[in-house]
């Protein structure tokens, strides 16, 4: 009897392993997790909400008593600005002290859960990337701002930056977003390696022909010490965004709002622009234009190599630009837009709505302390810091071409302007959808991983593969559709279509009427 | 009559200060292994992401998607894969280093098992980020291979689908390499020396000595260290996670990290935690199997050995 006890606890602790395994990983690194998040917004979708709301409360700064507001996030690139903030924020309140707390993407995901659960949220936190609005507010996350926000706060946001099914639920604001999301993968390339190589800086390559043979003659260049074009390869999200995003130019009506495709409706992620995609960055694995390590590092450290003048060209977002200008004064860079098919531009890079970011906890015990400390992190004076460091485009009306005064920032900016349009939203038609989004599962190997596969070497026939995961998401999505049907949401593959939708044009509030 | 009653009762009082002894024990094994299992298993069994509070009970359905996923039978088929690089080298290397360094007068034996020993108390993620420099293409590695002349063209030793395996194997064997040399130590250093004597005198020698009673005595102490090491290669985790991520396209993807990336990260949908542990309790059950099988060889050889 004994003995078998002893097995069974043997057993059992054996069995325990596999619990172990995925219990410590939360610590583990992710290179994802010190990326900013890309996710993308834009202007004008559709009209912000024109309901009155109560002016703002008059914060309780007179009562004497000191309160201590809890603000946590895994904004790590504004970090010194906002140690910055908070002190100034202090001292000018003097009766409310900031307890900051920086994660990173998972730390937070697991730590608010935790938080949320026990009671102890903080006062100020952002939705976790991978979360609805209608779902955390279904839980009971977030409270309403419309009460602690007036009029005057709302209209110095950007048109579009409260819209129903993004930041507001039921006609109430429920989260502010943190950043015009444009998109991120435009090219930077290095003017010096530039001129070694013998190609001219002021004339960067249009196409992907041009861009593979300027590639190749910078690797020729650099003789092993520096090459074409470096990446993070280990993230899989950077290889997926560039997909998207250089095919959605190709014409492949992709977008980060949808699984389908805007052009047909469909999950074809093998059609002729996809596959051209696919084409230029194994063609240029094959030329031996990666970065010998590229597979092996994440973006931050692939941006750092790329300061160090280690690559011609690197694949990446805005915030680039500040903390090159910051930490590599030297480096001699510029900014172009992603490279064409041979044939011509087909498409543009896409913009999507606004993304909920920070919103006020349901449970707090001070919401007009919260709400004050909103006011003076979406003010003119802390957003202007950060467009002016090069860490963003802000939300709000005119920062951006007031206070960006790195010329390649606002070069990056005028050419978003120029290769990118507004791509409707899905949850901006129809609400409800979220509850299809919400039980959606990611069909595994996903693009990045294919793309991401591709370059490796690893996979001969990434075409078969795109067509097994275009299968794969119609099969999910329409599985979720009908989980989402069956909870009670009013919801039709039809929405994904957007019949009015061309590719040229910003999809307007209007365009959202004229398919009611 | 008398008697017995009393051994009885003080048989009694024995075990019952047993139990006491073995319940805060037994608390902490109820709380932190059970609980977590039978919750493990019960998850499985939902349709749920771990952020909400809705989820749906779906039954078997996650393990029969489980059992169908491709990829899933990838990670398992790389998990074995991993072992079986693992294990025997995690058995043979250190063996070898161990009996060297148990010879009486060896200088500076101290000094080498210390050295040995040290990547042992390194954390192992942090292994991981190092050697993903070291072994790197323009690392450490092709750099000494390139200057022996062993290599013309640097080899990525990560990045390429038919090397990574091999990398990640090397660099754990290499950070295991010294809690094994200990065991093994452990085991050499329980033969009685005057076995040795009495065979010298009998006049074996060398290999003799080696084959005819180190390994012998040492295959219970063997046994037990092969368990281990199975046990600690199927549930490898950390090592792979930071030097490979499971890549490059899932050639080094074992079960722990297909686990990982089902329960706690996702693209445009939520994470499925339910079918994670689906997934886990699918892998727990066949370790279990094994460590079964495993239990009955090893005493077989126990019942073989002398000792």
């Amino acid at each position: 009897m004994r003995r078998k006890v002893k097995h069974a606890g043997a057993l059992l602790s054996t069995a325990l392993i596999v619990q172990m395994a995925t219990a410590c990983a939360g610590a583990s690194n992710n290179g994802a997790s010190v990326e900013p998040s890309s996710s993308p917004a834009a202007s004008s979708g559709a009209p912000a909400s024109s309901q009155a709301s109560s002016p703002a409360a008059a914060p309780s700064s007179s009562s004497g008593e000191r309160v201590t507001l809890r603000v946590m996030d895994w904004a790590d690139s504004e970090k010194s600005y906002r140690e910055q903030f908070i002190k100034d924020f202090e001292a000018k309140y003097p009766n409310i002290k900031i307890e900051y707390t920086l994660l990173t993407v998972d730390q937070f995901q697991n730590t608010i859960l935790t938080a949320i659960k026990t009671g102890d949220a903080p006062d100020l936190f952002p939705i976790p990337a991978t979360m609805k609005l209608s779902t955390a507010v279904k839980e009971g996350w977030y409270q309403p701002l419309d009460a602690y926000i007036d009029d005057a706060f709302k209209s110095s946001f950007v048109d579009g930056a409260f819209t129903e099914g993004t930041t507001m639920l039921g006609g109430q604001i429920y989260s502010i977003p943190a950043l015009t999301g444009v998109p991120s993968t435009l090219v930077f390339y290095n003017k010096k390696l530039f001129r070694e190589a013998g190609l001219d800086p002021d004339s960067p390559p249009k196409t992907y022909g041009e861009f593979r043979a300027a590639a190749m003659k910078i690797t020729d260049a650099g003789k092993g010490k520096y090459y074409g074009i470096i990446e993070g390869g280990k993230q899989i999200g950077r290889w997926k965004l560039a997909a998207i995003e250089w095919s959605a130019l190709a014409g492949s009506g992709f977008g980060s709002e949808s699984p389908l495709s805007l052009k047909d409706g469909q999950a074809s992620y093998d059609s002729e622009a996809m596959l051209g995609v696919f084409d230029l960055f194994t063609g240029l694995k094959k030329d031996g234009s990666y970065h010998a390590k590229t597979m092996s590092l994440s973006a931050p450290e692939a941006r750092a190599l790329f300061a160090e003048g280690q690559a011609g060209f690197i694949v990446q977002g805005e915030w680039n630009v500040g903390t090159w200008t910051k930490n590599n004064p030297d480096l001699d860079f510029g900014v172009m837009a992603p490279p064409v098919p041979d044939e011509g531009q087909k498409g543009y890079l896409p913009r999507s709505t606004y993304a909920p970011w920070i919103g006020m906890s349901a449970a707090t015990k001070h919401p007009e302390e919260a709400a004050l400390y909103l006011k003076e992190y979406f003010s003119k004076e802390y957003q202007s810091v950060l467009v002016k460091n090069g860490d963003r485009f802000s939300v709000l009306k005119d920062v951006n071409e007031s206070s960006a005064d790195i010329p390649q920032f606002k070069q990056y900016y005028d050419i978003v302007q120029q290769y990118s349009r507004l791509i409707p939203s899905v949850a901006v038609r129809n609400p409800e959808v979220s509850a299809v989004l919400a039980n959606f599962k990611d069909p595994k190997p996903g693009l990045g991983d294919i793309l991401q596969g591709a370059v490796a070497g690893a996979l001969k026939d990434p075409a078969t593969l795109l067509k097994q995961l275009s299968g794969q998401t119609d099969k999910a999505l329409d599985a979720a559709i009908e989980q989402a049907k069956a909870g009670g949401a009013k919801v039709e593959r039809s929405d994904f279509s957007f019949s009015n939708w061309s590719p040229d044009k910003d999809f307007s509030a209007e365009d959202y009427q004229a398919l009611k | 009559m008398r008697r017995t009653g009393e051994t009885k009762k003080s048989r009694l009082k024995v075990q019952a200060w047993c139990w006491l002894f073995l319940t805060p024990t037994l608390l902490l094994f109820l709380a932190f292994q059970a609980w977590p299992i039978l919750a493990g298993i019960y998850y499985a069994m939902l349709d749920w992401s771990g952020l909400t509070s809705d989820s749906t009970f779906v039954g078997t359905d996650n393990f029969v998607s489980v059992a169908n996923d491709y990829y899933f039978w990838n990670a398992f088929k790389n998990s074995f894969k991993f072992m079986l690089g693992v294990v025997p080298l995690h058995l043979i290397v250190p063996l070898v280093l161990a009996v060297i360094l148990n010879r009486p007068g060896l200088r500076g034996a101290s000094f080498y098992r210390t050295l040995i020993f040290l990547p042992v108390v390194t954390t192992t993620s942090i292994v991981g980020i190092i050697m993903v420099f070291i072994w790197g293409s323009d690392g450490a590695v092709n750099g000494a291979l390139h200057g022996i002349g062993l290599l013309d063209a640097p080899i990525d030793w990560l990045g390429n689908p038919s090397w990574s395996m091999f990398t990640v194997v090397i660099v754990s064997v290499w950070k295991n390499l010294g809690i094994n040399m200990v065991y093994w130590l452990a085991g050499l250093q329980s033969i009685p020396k005057e076995l040795y004597e009495a065979a010298e005198m009998d006049g074996a020698r060398g290999s003799k000595l080696f084959f005819r009673i180190t390994v012998p005595l040492l295959l219970p102490i063997g046994a037990v260290i092969l368990l281990l090491n199975v046990v600690n290669s199927l549930k490898a985790f950390d090592l792979i996670k930071t030097m490979t991520n499971g890549g490059p396209f899932f050639a080094t993807d074992v079960v722990s990290t297909y686990i990982y990336r089902y329960a706690f990260s996702s693209e445009m949908g939520l994470p499925q935690l339910g079918y994670a542990a689906a997934a886990g309790i699918f892998f727990a059950v066949t370790i279990c199997v094994l460590a079964a099988l495993q239990n009955v060889i090893t005493k077989r050889i126990k019942g073989r050995s002398p000792l």
